[in-house]
Order: structure tokens, then sequence, then C-alpha cells
């Protein structure tokens, strides 16, 4: 076992390789039970104290970036780079660990696949992660619920360093799950009832990696494609736009509710017109009415002028002029209504209304009244209604603000999106394929 | 996002509620329904009511 509980790193000795007789420095001499020697690849089982050869790795394919026996601090631990190892699964694709020590509770893990980075801790750190709970293809740690991503068995190429078991008697199942930027692997044996242990990994920036062991991030591999757990930059620009949008409709609507208690909706005006047809004027047309005259109070308002007439398998137009009695300025609506019903095949069936509203907006204080020109296609029309309603709220103009302040949302969110079909497209287990 | 969009965004957001208070403060809307203003009504019109008719019987 690695050798933990210490205040300081325990000092470094150095074997002697027994196959190719090089030296091979070990950096926690008294936990590690197995090393391979970078010269040769053999696989070395310390045996009282004394290296056997084992067996043998393949030579590495490529150089470790972060050197063996490398100090470092990372997420507020000091750690030593002890061992640098190189897996594959199926000859398809590969990945690089780096083993971490602790002096105080062990080994961690960083790794590195594409370019991208990832810290890996057990339950020498997080104790937590004997408690992991079973959903159906997803797990649920610290309460945060992490999706199954992936399911492999890894295998080890190369090792170059020390650790404190036979990694070449390592099968293992491993199953992935997610919740950026994290990750819990779930490593089991082949065997039918071996135990599981689970690791959380978390995704880290390069230039993190590089600062914790001064090195130059310049010399880190490029980033391609995006990895399991990749945190989304387009989520965070979501969360904050949706959130942006929605204290503005906030304050739209805290604007709203002011005015509706200091500005209430008032009806103005109510009235049934009395029509006559007049025959002299031409088909359809009726007399010219005028309103009785109505007061504006407030300095300026919206109108919402609503027409109603009774008509049955008929209709009912009229322009209405609105005409200020001071300035004669006026406002001309032409609006009609019209409503049919019967009975086909011994159903009732119904089409058209017999009211319709028109909004009219910025009407200055004043006194005004109506100049209404009907016409109909029944001559036995003979009545109509005008109603009149001041500051209502003007819906359109709540929907304008929501619409505009939306788009920045709407296209954050169409970036996540996109961003979370890429992630999971390396994925079988994949919701959007659902 | 970098910064100049999120202070574009606020600036716009603030300009839309400010806007939207004076509308509704002066209760004007965003897009008017067809209103002439400041015509003399000559009664030359086309009757809207004769569409729905021919769809029934």
């Amino acid at each position: 076992m690695a050798t933990v509980s210490l205040s300081s790193f325990p000092q470094k000795e150095t074997v002697e390789c027994p196959h190719c007789h090089s030296s091979i420095v070990l950096y926690d001499p008294r936990g590690s039970e197995f090393c391979a020697c970078s010269f040769c690849q053999s696989h070395l089982q310390f045996i009282d104290e004394v290296p056997k050869k084992v067996g043998s790795f393949s030579a590495p394919r490529s150089k470790a970036l972060i050197p063996l026996g490398a100090e470092g601090v990372l997420k507020g631990t000091t750690f030593k780079v002890i061992a640098f190892l190189e897996k594959e699964e199926n000859a398809q694709y590969g990945w690089r660990e780096y083993l971490l020590y602790n002096y105080e509770k062990g080994y961690a893990t960083l790794s590195e696949f594409d370019g991208h980075w990832n810290v890996i801790y057990g339950n020498n750190f997080l104790p937590k992660l004997d408690k992991v709970l079973y959903g159906n293809d997803y797990i649920m740690y610290d309460d945060v619920e992490y999706r199954l991503f992936h399911k492999y068995n890894p295998k080890v190429v190369s090792l170059s360093g020390e650790l404190d078991w036979d990694i070449k008697k390592e099968f293992l199942q491993v199953s992935e799950f997610i919740a950026p930027p994290f990750i819990i692997s779930r490593e089991k044996g082949r065997e039918k009832h071996s135990h599981a242990d689970h690791y959380r990994g978390e995704y880290l920036e390069p230039k993190e990696i590089a600062a914790a062991f001064g090195l130059d991030p310049a010399g880190f591999p490029p980033q391609t494609g995006i990895v399991s757990n990749q945190p989304s930059a387009t989520g965070d620009q979501w969360l904050w736009s949706f959130r942006a949008a929605l204290l503005m409709l906030l304050a739209i609507f805290v604007v709203q509710f002011f005015l509706v208690v200091t500005k209430p909706e008032k009806v103005v005006f109510n009235e049934s017109l009395e029509l006559a047809y007049d025959p002299q004027k031409g088909v359809n047309e009726f007399k010219p009415v005028m309103s009785p005259s109505f007061e504006l109070m407030d300095e300026s308002a919206s109108l919402d002028l609503e027409m109603t007439a009774s008509v049955t398998n008929n209709w009912l137009e009229a322009t209405i002029v609105l005409v200020n009695e001071k300035t004669n300025q006026t406002w001309e609506v032409t609006k009609g209504v019209e409503f049919y019903e019967g009975v086909e095949g011994g159903e009732h069936w119904t089409e058209g209304s017999r009211s319709t509203a028109v909004l009219l907006s910025e009407i200055p204080a004043g006194t005004y009244h109506l100049n209404v020109y009907p016409a109909s296609d029944s001559p036995l029309s003979n009545s109509m209604s005008v109603k009149i309603t001041a500051n209502e709220v003007i819906w359109r103009n709540i929907f304008a603000a929501l619409i505009v302040l939306s788009i920045l949302p709407l296209i954050a969110f169409v970036r996540v999106r996109h961003f979370e079909q890429k992630r999971w497209s390396n994925s079988n287990y994949s919701p959007y394929n659902q | 996002m970098n910064t100049i969009v999120k202070c574009l965004y606020v600036f716009v957001g603030i300009t839309i509620v400010g806007f939207y208070s004076y509308s509704a403060y002066y209760g004007r809307a965003l897009w008017e329904d067809p209103v002439q203003k400041n015509t003399e009504y000559k009664g030359n019109r086309v009757y809207g009511g004769y569409g729905n008719r021919f769809n029934h019987k």
C-alpha cells in the first residue's frame, strides 16, 4: 500500500533493474510494490524488498509531459508524480494517466485524452464515494445525478514508474457517469461478485496542470473534440442570458403592475346607438350617428374601442371617427362584425363574432365624441353599441419585449443544445438518440 | 459570452424596459391597428362583410 499519514514525502531510493541493470528511482520505496524499468520496460515486483522481473510492458508511445518525480500543488493538495501509464480501449483509442502520490492520503490520478485533462480522486480523498446510489442509467453522488456515458474495458499498454498494485492483473469493466465538469468511474473486476470501486474526476484546463507543476502550457497537446465531462461554456452563457432576460421581464411586470394600480383602466364611453337605414345613400348604407360627448382625463392613454351588434346571418360594418372637440383631431377606424349560424348534417354551426375591437394609441386628454357611419346587409339592423376603455394593458407591447429579450437566451440555448449533442455523439447512451 | 455582448445585452434590455415603461404610461402601442388620423370621412369604403357568407348555404 502507498505510504500515507506522513508529514512529508519519503526519501527517494534507487534500485537496479535486474534485467538491464539500469537505475530506477523510487519515490515511495516503502509503499510501492511494483515498478517498471523506463529503459527495458521490465515489470518488476518487490519481493522482500528485492526487485524481481514478473513481466514486461510495451515501450511508451509518447513522452510523459509531466516528468516522474515532479512535485506540484493541485487543488490545494501537494502531489508527486510517481508513474506514467498509457492505456487503450480495443486498440481504438488511447489515453495517458499520471499517478499522483500524496504523503497524507495516497494516490490520485491525472488523465489526459486528446489534450483534455481530468484529476481523479478515489475514496481516500472523497469518502462519500462509498455511498453512491444507483438508478437506471444514472448514479447519485452527493445529491447530484450523473448520467451513464460510456462502458469500456481498459488495457494498460505501457508503464513507467511505481505503484502499489499489480496492474498487469487488473482486468476492469469501467462504467463512466457524467455531470460536467465531473465524471464518476465505476471500476469492477470481471469476476461476477467482485467489488466495485468509484472514482470521481474533475475536468481541468491544461493551464491549471501546467501551473501546478511549473510547466510551460505551450508544450501541452492541443485540445481536440469534446470529451464526456468537458464543461460547456455555452451553458454558462445560456444561464446568464436567461437570468438577465428574466430580470428584465420582471422589471417590465413590476412597471405594468405599478401602472395598473396608479393608472387603472376605466370605461369612458359605453352607449347603444340607434341606427336608421338610409335608402337614398345607397345599398347597405345607414344614416350617420353622432354620439354624446365624453371626457378623457389622463394626459395620454390607449383606448380599446369595442363595437358590438346583434347580427345573425348578417353583417354590420361601421366607420367610427373619434373626434377631439377642441382640436378637431380625428382617429378613423373601420370595423365590421358578422355572425352566421345554421344546422348542417344535424349539427349546429356558428361562424364569426358579434363584436370586434380596435386599439387606439396615445390619445391625448380632452373632450371627444364619435361620428359613426354604419352599413349593414340588413335594413332591419337598428342598433349597435360602442364601448371605449382607457388604459387597458397593451399586451402586444409585453409580447414584443418578451420576443426581443428572448433572442439572446434562445441563441444561447441552441448553442448549448448543439454542444450537448456533440458531447453525447460519442456515447452509446445519448438522450438525443431517443 | 464576452463582456461586450453582455454589456450590449444589458444596455438593450434596459432600453427596452425604459421604452416599455414610457409606452405603458402614455398608452402607446408598439404597432397600431389600422387607424387613419386627421382624415375626413368620405364614405368610399369596401364592405368586408361578404366574405364568409359565400362559405355557407
